[in-house]
């Protein structure tokens, strides 16, 4: 979907509640509110996340204040206009706010946070590797296992560092494929060996 | 299946995603990442279950202690796959103003999650009682 397109039309809503962002852009006082599922119209409402598995949902109501919820049950957060009032920012160019003006959502700050949190449930597991290890006695190949797994632990948090470091600057780029895969298939090898460990 | 073959090859060729479509906001695209994101925490909290029946059921029959522990595993690297390939659909759909994809692997995924507790729980209860 497009969000604020410079025709000002965006795209066609989807009620099925797969939690999506939707920014407005008002235009010489032409609304053009466009949310995902169930967002009032009138009001600010949130997206309802369906599926629990975190998803981000930005509403923007006709006033055009933002509330967003996020459903990751790690906390809501609240912010307060994250919309482009006035058009200037989000769109015009395709590529969003102007250079040296964060977002007021705080999306960047948000997508670091989520990415601390993955690290944190991987150091969860990879402490739970290490125990499986060392528990009962660690055999040759149980070391050598834990000590693959501890690698991809480290892999994983330099690849979240790198990612971290670039959403500091001030117009962050998406996600480069190639470094979602390596985070995808640190997880896999974190399985693996998981279940070279159990058996 | 056509489309997953394209899809995984999208998951190494950057430049390709870009050539489609218009770039979007990029606040979309971190929302998308944060969706990703949450997708991997949840496969890395599977592989901690994982890890988690195998070490505090030590009473469990070998048997069942594995192949639980096997099954949340597996679990946890169909999240994992799921994420990348949700990711890369999400963004090609964004750039093309398309709709998001839908899709039953949350639905699956709940219902395997509730078989695996409530085996679980059967087991370590029977084994309580027996």
């Amino acid at each position: 979907m497009n969000g604020p397109g410079p025709d000002g039309i965006g795209s066609g809503p989807d009620g099925a509640g797969s939690g999506r962002d939707g920014a407005e852009t008002g235009r010489d006082g032409a609304r053009t509110g466009r949310s995902g599922s169930g967002a009032g119209r009138d009001s600010a409402e949130a997206e309802r996340d369906g599926s629990g598995a975190g998803r981000d949902g930005t509403a923007t109501g006709r006033d055009g204040t933002t509330a967003e919820r996020d459903g990751s049950g790690t906390g809501r957060d609240s912010a307060g206009a994250g919309a482009e009032r006035d058009g200037s920012g989000a769109g015009r160019d395709g590529v969003g706010v102007g250079a040296g003006r964060r977002d007021p959502g705080l999306q960047p700050e948000r997508t670091r946070l989520a990415w601390r949190r993955t690290t944190l449930s991987g150091t969860v597991a990879a402490v739970l590797a290490v125990r499986a290890t060392l528990h009962g006695g660690a055999t040759a190949g149980g070391l050598v296992v834990c000590a693959v797994c501890c690698l991809l632990w480290l892999c994983f948090l330099l690849i979240a560092q790198f990612r971290i470091r670039h959403l500091d600057r001030a117009a962050p780029r998406a996600l480069p494929p190639r470094l979602a895969a390596a985070a995808v298939a640190a997880t896999v090898a974190l399985a693996v060996c998981a279940a070279a460990l159990i058996a | 299946m056509i489309d997953f073959v394209r899809n995984v090859r999208l998951w190494f060729a950057p430049e390709e995603v870009r050539e489609e479509g218009r770039t979007p906001d990029y606040r979309f695209s971190l929302a998308n990442e944060r969706t990703f994101l949450a997708w991997l925490r949840t496969a890395l909290a599977l592989i901690g279950g994982g890890f988690a029946v195998d070490q505090f059921l030590p009473h469990l029959r070998w048997a069942w202690r594995v192949g639980l522990a096997l099954a949340l595993l597996a679990a946890g690297v169909l999240c994992s796959l799921r994420a990348i390939n949700h990711w890369v659909r999400c963004e090609r759909a964004m750039r093309r103003g398309e709709d998001l994809p839908t899709s039953r692997f949350p639905a699956l995924l709940s219902v395997l999650v509730a078989v695996v507790a409530v085996v679980m729980v059967v087991v370590v209860l029977a084994g309580r009682a027996g």
